[in-house]
């Protein structure tokens, strides 16, 4: 049902898409036998591709030419994949979108060797844009996302954490990504300061948005729907915002605190759910992401009129609504 | 220029890295970045030369051994079960390294080395991955994917400043090095990447394989000993400085043999 609907809001784009798609492959192609092995895999689990359509709708603010633009949008959805791969090291994940991580195909050196030949890959397409601006907002992204990452591992087993904390973790670990593309996008394209400005905040506000869907998601989805134990998360030792809220609650407390000691039996994993999904956690969480999510709508609103804006509410929308 | 200047010179890079790559949790948990000394050397070989060294000659130099150091940092993580803090921020120092160094290219400009750098990273990274694919390959074949892993990322940068003279003396130099420092580590029960113990898998025994290694080995540095005294490419210091090294790798060669 999810995908139905993202593959409808990406209709109006589908033979960019396809291009992007294309040109991920001939970007992964290698002459070592497992990288290509472990990219195939990785091309095959798919992906919502998020970071690129935000790339292209960004570019019709400026010169709007593909065969320009899919060398930011490429290199973003790389970078997102190479990311991916390494965290699934520091995880110790075996599955992701219900399918074997590289780390878990091989191990996790070829997994580390896997995401650094992507992370070439992506460096070397951004490089047939020669803007140092937009080659300075990437690097800048890039150490960013790993700050954010060394954050979260300081705050792993944290159980008194703020808001603040939490915010400041998810602006590196994932809107500061969104909001590049949407900004890199425009740069690339030649858009007025004034557009690349709140491009970059209405992907800024869309990021925070949707990783809170999927720190909610993480503990009201389906195992199966997420590919992986619903709690995940938790389990980890990281403390999401629904955690968060959970810990106010005197009853549910102790078991994200026993949760976070682990390991937990099923029986506890289930019983532990179900408190949170019963909980106002879950509720007050949601309002936050609609809050970060109004304010991107609000952005665009600020955008010179164009049959892009709409685009940019449906897939903003789909993100901060989405079910899984 | 004399040794001590050399060494002192090589000091600064190191100090001017460190510092571009501080971060206060992964020194903490991670410790010092994994700067091959080697290495330093090498890039600086030209201006110890003589050769024009500008502040972007220095600045990009830099940037080719944070992207060394943020592989050489993943060479670093556990094959299985790299569950602990430590090993987990292992993952992260190399990439956030990695950043750095596209930070300090694209803060110069200097975004055609950003491109050249990126194939040589793509290509170590396949190479790195040829020890744990199920290929046969010879001594031989190992050391050439060996010798692209160390020195491919310098090769770049010396290929861009026009000073492809000295890639030889790279190759040969930071390869033996290296090879001398793996074969140490195997014997120690310390490598990080799996080069000797791809080899030792074709030898009957272990020993064996570090014998036959340590024959290629002792070649390369007789090959290397006559490339430095033929050549009138480096001055009489670096002459003598390449050659002290390549003394003291011998003699640690016998001291290995023998003990």
């Amino acid at each position: 049902m999810e995908k139905m609907k993202l593959k409808m809001l990406y209709s109006g784009m589908k033979s960019e898409i396809d291009i992007i798609e294309k040109e991920l492959e001939i970007a992964l192609n290698s002459s070592s036998q497992f990288l290509n092995e472990a990219s195939l895999h990785l091309l095959k689990a798919g992906g919502k591709r998020i970071r690129p359509v935000f790339v292209l709708l960004s570019a019709k603010f400026g010169h709007y030419d593909i065969q320009q633009i899919k060398n930011v949008a490429v290199p973003l959805e790389l970078i997102h994949m190479a990311s991916l791969v390494h965290d699934d090291v520091i995880d110790n994940a075996e599955l992701r979108r219900g399918r074997e991580t590289v780390k878990a195909q091989f191990n996790n050196r070829v997994a580390m060797y896997n995401g650094d030949f992507i992370f070439a890959k992506a460096l070397d397409y951004m490089t047939r844009i020669e803007n140092p601006k937009a080659h300075q907002v990437l690097a800048n992204t890039m150490v960013e996302i790993c700050v954010g990452e060394i954050i979260q591992i300081e705050d792993k087993m944290v159980l008194q954490q703020n808001l603040r904390d939490y915010f400041r973790r998810i602006k590196r670990k994932t809107a500061i990504l969104i909001a590049s593309s949407c900004e890199l996008g425009a740069i690339a394209s030649g858009a007025s300061d004034e557009v690349v400005l709140r491009l970059k905040r209405f992907g800024y506000y869309v990021g925070m948005s949707f990783q809170i869907i999927d720190d909610i998601l993480d503990f009201t989805a389906t195992d199966r729907q997420l590919g992986k134990p619903a709690g995940s998360d938790l389990m980890q030792g990281n403390v999401t915002l629904p955690a968060i809220y959970a810990l106010e609650d005197d009853a549910i407390r102790p078991l994200i605190e026993k949760t976070l000691a682990g390991p937990i039996s099923e029986g506890e994993r289930m019983q532990l759910l179900k408190a949170i999904r019963k909980s106002p956690a879950i509720q007050k969480a949601n309002a936050l992401s609609d809050l970060y999510l109004e304010k991107a709508l609000k952005e665009v609103s600020y955008l010179p009129d164009h049959p892009v804006n709409k685009s940019l509410i449906d897939i903003a929308n789909f993100m901060g609504k989405r079910k899984f | 220029m004399n040794a001590a200047k050399m060494k002192q010179l090589v000091t600064e890079l190191k100090d001017e890295i460190n510092i571009k790559l501080h971060h206060r949790t992964l020194l903490e948990y991670t410790g010092q970045p994994p700067i091959w000394e080697d290495q330093l050397f090498y890039l600086l070989l030209p201006k110890f030369n003589g050769e024009q060294w500008t502040q972007n000659h220095q600045v990009t130099a830099q940037s080719v051994v944070m992207i060394q150091t943020a592989l050489t940092t993943h060479d670093l993580v556990q094959e299985f079960e790299a569950t602990s803090k430590q090993q987990q921020l292992m993952v992260l120092a190399g990439d956030y390294y990695s950043g750095r160094y596209y930070a300090t290219l694209a803060e110069l400009p200097n975004i055609q080395l950003v491109s050249e750098l990126s194939d040589a990273v793509a290509e170590i990274s396949e190479n790195k991955t040829a020890f744990y694919e199920p290929v046969q390959k010879d001594l031989q074949q190992w050391i050439e994917i060996f010798e692209v892993i160390v020195s491919k990322a310098i090769e770049s940068f010396m290929t861009h400043f026009e000073l492809k003279a000295y890639i030889p003396f790279i190759q040969k130099g930071m390869l033996v090095n290296r090879l001398s420092t793996e074969l140490q580590r195997f014997t120690e029960g310390t490598s990080t990447v799996r080069f000797v113990n791809v080899i030792a898998e074709s030898f009957a025994t272990h020993e064996e394989a570090v014998a036959k290694i340590q024959i290629e080995l002792h070649a390369q540095i007789e090959q290397f000993q006559k490339l430095i005294r033929k050549t009138e490419l480096l001055n009489p210091a670096i002459k003598d400085v390449l050659l002290g090294q390549m003394d003291v790798l011998t003699a640690a060669q016998h001291m290995t043999r023998e003990g």
